[in-house]
């Protein structure tokens, strides 16, 4: 009797503890670290969201550039992801039409682990930015920690 | 490092023990048991990452209550593209038991039992080849993560039984449901578990203990023979 008892307690703590290990959940982080950028307006009196459609979003780097994003919609802000490479990056944003505008990021960043399942990540700093005024009149840093999260880093004044 | 602070708690955990069991001497079926948890030997199997082995030790203080304690060791070691991570550490946990069933057979000690612990863990985790994927600026391969030493505090509430399997030897299991008290910090890193308890990243858990136990019987206290004529 006792061998069945134990036998049934040796299955059982078994059980409990193949259930009471938790594999490796999956990361759930798909974005990144990015720098979170929304767009205003002033009509003289009051300022105001401003969209803008048919943005596209390139990074340049020396005499390359990479596509980043498109945004065929109107949108009132954009992602930016930052360069681990380097403490500066250079985003163009082209409009459809007439001439594109060129902002440079400058920070500082460090490594931090997000998660065991995600692994590491960078995160940034800023110490300053600046940009072409075709379009845009002017920006001003509202955040300067750069992580992850919608909080608006920078705002974009046109 | 972690082998000496291990050593120590074992060392310190049968002085605490041994010096109980002198003044233990009420009943004939009392004794000090060493166990080992069995489940430790199926933990790589299940899981490659995590190796380790915890010894247990209880005596009988009053009856029916057990001073129960517990110590052991844990490594926890993987690899991912990301970075390799490594850990290790010891624990101790100290706590009663108290015994809710009758004895069914008079020479062994049969349990069923709840009881509460106390854990503590002294551990270390670092990690290198780390490696951060950028698609659009490019891949950085960032400096090490150097060792960190960190110590936890938890509280277990632990619910099991023991029968005798033959002559001293006992088989027992319990589960446990763990809530962590406190989890040293390292900025750049959070630890994947703690020696002893669990998964790092949670503040309840669960965990179960399978142990093979030997009690040491201590001597039945024999009644000293009344002398003729004299009171």
């Amino acid at each position: 009797m006792k061998i069945k008892i134990h036998t049934f307690l040796l299955i059982l703590a078994v059980v409990l503890f193949v259930a009471s290990c938790d594999p490796y959940s999956p990361c759930e982080d798909t974005d990144g670290v990015q720098a979170n950028l929304g767009f205003y307006s002033f009509n003289g009196k009051t300022l105001a969201d401003t969209s803008l459609a048919s943005l596209k979003i390139y990074a340049i780097d020396g005499d390359s550039s990479v596509f980043i994003q498109e945004y065929t919609q109107k949108v009132n802000k954009i992602n930016v992801p930052l360069s681990m490479v380097a403490d500066t990056s250079v985003v163009c944003i082209t409009y459809g039409k007439g001439s594109p505008d060129t902002l440079k990021f400058y920070y500082t960043q460090f490594t931090r682990l997000v998660s065991h399942e995600c692994g590491f990540a960078n995160f940034y700093t800023l110490t300053g930015i600046e940009t072409t005024t075709h379009l845009i009149d002017s920006v001003k840093i509202r955040k300067y920690l750069v992580e992850y999260g919608d909080e608006e880093n920078i705002k974009i004044y046109f | 490092m972690a082998m000496k602070k291990t050593l120590k708690y074992i060392f310190s955990t049968l002085i605490v023990l041994l010096s109980l069991t002198v003044s233990a001497q009420t009943a004939s079926r009392n004794g000090l048991s060493l166990g080992v948890d069995l489940s430790r030997i199926a933990v790589p199997f299940i899981d490659s990452t995590r190796y380790g082995w915890e010894a247990l030790a209880d005596i009988q203080i009053v009856p029916n209550v057990f001073v129960a304690a517990e110590v052991g060791s844990q490594t926890s070691r993987f690899s991912k593209p990301e970075y390799h991570y490594s850990s290790s550490g010891a624990y101790a946990r100290l706590g009663v038991d108290y015994n809710f069933i009758k004895h069914l057979d008079d020479k062994s000690e049969d349990k069923i039992f709840i009881g509460a612990r106390l854990g503590f863990s002294s551990f270390y985790h670092d990690a290198d080849n780390l490696l951060v994927r950028d698609s659009i600026w490019g891949d950085i391969n960032p400096q090490p993560i150097p060792v960190k030493w960190l110590t936890s505090g938890w509280t277990e509430v632990a619910l099991g039984m023991r029968a005798r399997l033959i002559n001293n030897f006992y088989l027992g299991w319990s589960v446990r449901a763990k809530i962590r008290m406190w989890l040293g910090k390292d900025e750049r890193m959070s630890p994947f578990s703690i020696p002893g308890y669990g998964k790092a990243n949670v503040k309840n858990t669960f965990g179960v203990n399978y142990s093979l136990y030997y009690m040491i019987p201590l001597r039945k206290k024999t009644d000293v023979p009344k002398e003729s004529g004299t009171q």
